[in-house]
């Protein structure tokens, strides 16, 4: 039954590659290239770890790989459903044999793929003797196998946790600041354990005990010819897992036992009615109902604040990096002040696109009423100046005054990432009547992938909209730059000027072409959004 | 303003006077029922009929063609929906029925053809057109996030109406569909019941002349169905005009006045419902028109002895 389960894993993979798409093979293969590249990496890394470092090397590898597979699925957990016994129900199945099933499963797919591939090049660090890399099989089908039944235990006990959408919601805004201080945090890491890095034998030789790294020590003190301590750790890992598996066991028996239980429930928030919220506040014109409703949107569901969390994460993130960094390193700051002030809010201008892709067929809406294109353009202009442009005012100003303390700088790079936005803005107003944005489909997790209906090639040639308004910074960043030059502020006051000029041509061009395009092909765009699923 | 507009070929038969099935009740329950039929009209939004358009057909489609991948998913078809008749298009999944209806009313281009909605072009003058018509799709998300009072008058706003209009026509609406209670609850918390009974009241807060329901009754639960169709029969009974689209011959048999079938893309059959069953049940009919039924004598193993 097992092996009934583990082909049906397969066979799902392998749709991947059979669909008529030749762009997701292509995408698939620049992943795996990717992949090699790291795994490569950590494989020179190994070569270069003598003796005396291998314990080090291996531990912390170990202890990595443990933690990306024990905390990845209390947010992710919805991503690959296949072997979900909760899908599984109707079939009469035993709970060893979905576990078995699952634990196999775990290593079919790109997950799984390249955790293999990792830890095959991670024994690089140990082939300064024969006995390590004779034992490493070992490590690795202890720790491979420990490593995937604790987080299917976790992602089993974190099911009730997660059914409470307050708890998803939060997990997610905080894996997803993770990932965008990603740079900054392993910075830290590294800086960090390089500080330490006397103690660190000492942090390891007690980490080696614990189901983090246990089954990986193995091979290393097998390779140094410390039996007892070998022996010690095969046993200890032998029963790490075994304790592991009994609590998935009893976990799986009781979630079997209660199949759509514990299915994420709805929690009721009713609020009075007679509560019209935002479309109280704002002129009864259709685009202030677009306006109101948008806003409702973008605060409310998951998939869309994570869009607007963006913009203060970067601010903190580079004004961190900016006050912490010695002002020799003026490289960085430049790399910042690209990002914050043409980037991001070329980024935050392109969300516009987004939105209908976020609404989904939810469109219809507009589709159907006899609504002019103008309505819905402003409608939902107006719900993007009233979220961004307030963030990126304040963020670039409080930027400037604590990162650079020159002021003569405020008045350019303000200017320069309001005319971004703005051209950003009416890029997207018009990119949208053209192509749709995959979007994670309502009601499901920000983290599912998106279909991509249209292939990899259109994907490129949307890519490629993000970079007018970058290409189009051009006047603000030459001001910007002839002011640092030359120490005269007036270059940047014109440079800015001249951004801001650009973004409200480009702005005003934008909703009006895209209005007069709504108005004879809303109903593509909503055929389109309606194949993201 | 409202006008009783004569169906040809109507009769007392199949004049649809109760939720429950009816096919036995005695002649005297219709003259009950329209009393109760103008009460709940009171309460929701009479069409709106100009008196210059009350001549032209509430729907009228013109050999309209779709091709999806060089196939003819609705191969030519032709429908006049007359104005005050209850319209009723059978077929099988995957018969067209749901491609037609969206582009007659505005959601998917077709590939030729012509949909004229109270005597305007959809394609040509959609915004005349748009706004004689209410439409109710099936299965497409809704502006989940917000309440359901907040989601009628968004429709109404985005209608173009005024404040106060919104405000009580929300409230007759939140009332005939029952939703009072839910007024103020997210609309991603509502049954499926709720979300069609939602999703209906948005396609009625403009007081069309013409309702085109997809599927109206699906995941709807009996008594919700029920409350449902006496909205849609007081809403004939003022002049309005309905076409539904649904696989569930005696729903349409006893609703609907006009049938059409329709099977690949092409209609077969179409005009009273009586016309078009000719002295069989519409069932019967339909399946003798559309074929594919398989003469079976059941599947050995499946017997339990």
């Amino acid at each position: 039954m097992v092996a009934v389960l583990l082909k049906l894993k397969c066979a799902n993979f392998a749709a991947l590659f059979t669909s008529k798409n030749v762009w997701v093979i292509v995408g698939v293969a620049f992943g795996g290239l990717y992949a090699l590249g790291a795994a490569f990496g950590l494989g020179a890394l190994g070569l270069t770890v003598d003796k005396t470092w291998s314990l080090t090397f291996m531990v912390l590898f170990a202890t990595v790989l443990s933690l990306i597979w024990w905390i990845v699925p209390l947010v992710a957990a919805a991503a690959d459903a296949t072997l979900d016994p909760e899908r599984l129900a109707p079939y009469p199945l035993t709970a060893p044999q979905l576990m078995g099933g699952q634990m196999l499963g775990a290593f079919v797919g790109i997950p799984g793929a390249v955790t293999l591939m990792m830890s095959l090049a991670a024994a690089t660090s140990l082939t300064s003797t024969g006995w390590a890399l004779a034992f490493y099989p070992l490590s690795l089908v202890l720790g491979l196998a420990l490593v995937v039944v604790v987080s299917r235990l976790i992602t089993q006990l974190s099911i009730p946790m997660r059914a409470r959408r307050g708890v998803t919601n939060l997990l997610t805004i905080i894996s997803f600041s993770i990932l965008v201080m990603l740079g900054p945090i392993m910075m830290g890491a590294v800086t960090g354990l390089y500080s330490m890095i006397d103690r660190l034998p000492t942090v390891v030789s007690s980490l080696q005990w614990t189901p983090f790294a246990a089954p990986w020590a193995v091979a290393v003190h097998a390779g140094q010819g410390h039996w007892g301590t070998a022996g010690l750790l095969v046993l200890i890992s032998l029963v790490y897992l075994a304790l592991a598996w009994a609590m998935w066991r009893r976990a799986m028996e009781k979630t079997m036992a209660n199949v759509g239980a514990l299915t994420p429930h709805k929690a009721a928030t009713i609020s009075e009615a007679g509560k019209l919220g935002l479309m109280g506040l704002f002129p009864d014109k259709p685009r202030w109902a677009i306006t109101a409703r948008v806003l409702h949107m973008m605060f409310k569901d998951t998939r869309c604040n994570l869009n607007i969390l963006m913009v203060p994460l970067f601010y903190t993130m580079f004004i961190f990096m900016g006050t912490s960094m010695p002002s020799s390193e003026t490289g960085s700051n430049i790399i910042g002040q690209f990002f914050l002030t043409v980037f991001l809010p070329a980024f935050a201008g392109y969300i516009f696109a987004y939105l209908i892709s976020y609404e989904n067929t939810a469109f219809s809406m507009h589709v159907l009423a006899p609504l002019r294109g103008i309505e819905d353009r402003l409608g939902r202009l107006y719900a993007m100046l009233m979220i961004y442009l307030p963030l990126l005012v304040i963020g670039s100003l409080i930027y400037v005054l604590v990162v650079s303390q020159q002021t003569v700088y405020l008045a350019p790079i303000m200017l320069t990432t309001v005319g971004v936005f703005f051209v950003s803005l009416g890029v997207s107003a018009l990119s949208d009547m053209y192509f749709s944005v995959p979007a994670p489909p309502p009601g499901s997790s920000p983290w599912k992938t998106p279909k991509q209906p249209d292939g990899f090639a259109k994907a490129l040639v949307r890519g490629l909209i993000m970079f007018i308004p970058m290409v189009l910074s051009f006047p603000g960043g030459a001001g910007l730059l002839a002011q640092e030059i030359t120490g005269n502020p007036l270059w940047g006051w014109l440079g800015g000027g001249a951004m801001l000029i650009l973004g409200l041509i480009i702005l005003i061009l934008g909703i009006k072409l895209g209005s007069r395009r709504f108005e004879q092909h809303a109903a593509d765009a909503l055929q389109r959004v309606a194949r993201f699923g | 303003m409202r006008c009783f507009t004569t169906m040809e070929g109507m009769s007392e038969e199949n004049f649809p006077h109760s939720a429950v099935p009816a096919h036995d009740e005695s002649l005297q329950q219709p003259v009950a029922h329209a009393q109760v039929a103008s009460q709940i009209t009171d309460n929701i939004v009479d069409a709106e009929v100009a008196p210059q358009s009350q001549g032209t057909p509430a729907l009228d489609i013109r050999s309209l063609v779709k091709i999806f991948d060089q196939r003819a998913v609705v191969d030519g078809i032709n429908l006049t929906v007359p104005r005050g008749s209850f319209y009723g298009l059978v077929g099988r999944n995957g018969a067209g029925k749901t491609t037609s209806l969206s582009m007659a009313t505005g959601m998917l281009k077709p590939t030729q053809g012509q949909v004229l909605i109270g005597g305007a072009d959809i394609w040509a003058q959609p915004l005349d057109a748009k706004r004689k018509v209410g439409v109710l799709p099936d299965s497409v998300h809704l502006f989940d996030k917000l309440t359901g009072e907040q989601l009628i008058t968004f429709a109404g706003r985005l209608h173009g109406l005024d404040r106060q209009t919104v405000a009580h026509r929300t409230r007759d609406l939140l009332i005939a569909m029952d939703l009072t209670g839910a007024a103020g609850q997210q609309v991603a918390d509502y049954s499926a019941g709720m979300t069609k009974k939602v999703a209906l009241a948005c396609a009625m807060i403009h007081a069309p002349q013409l309702l085109v329901l997809d599927e109206p009754f699906e995941a709807v639960d009996p008594v919700s169905a029920s409350n449902i169709q006496d909205i849609l029969r007081a809403y004939v009974a003022g002049g309005g005009t309905v076409i539904i689209s649904s696989h569930v011959m005696d729903l349409v048999q006893r609703l609907c006045d006009h049938v059409a079938i329709m099977d690949k893309g092409r209609i077969l059959a179409s005009g009273t419902v009586d016309e078009v069953r000719a002295g069989q049940s519409l069932e019967e009919r339909f399946v003798s028109l559309v074929g594919g039924r398989v003469v079976s004598e059941g599947i050995s193993w499946l017997q339990s002895s």
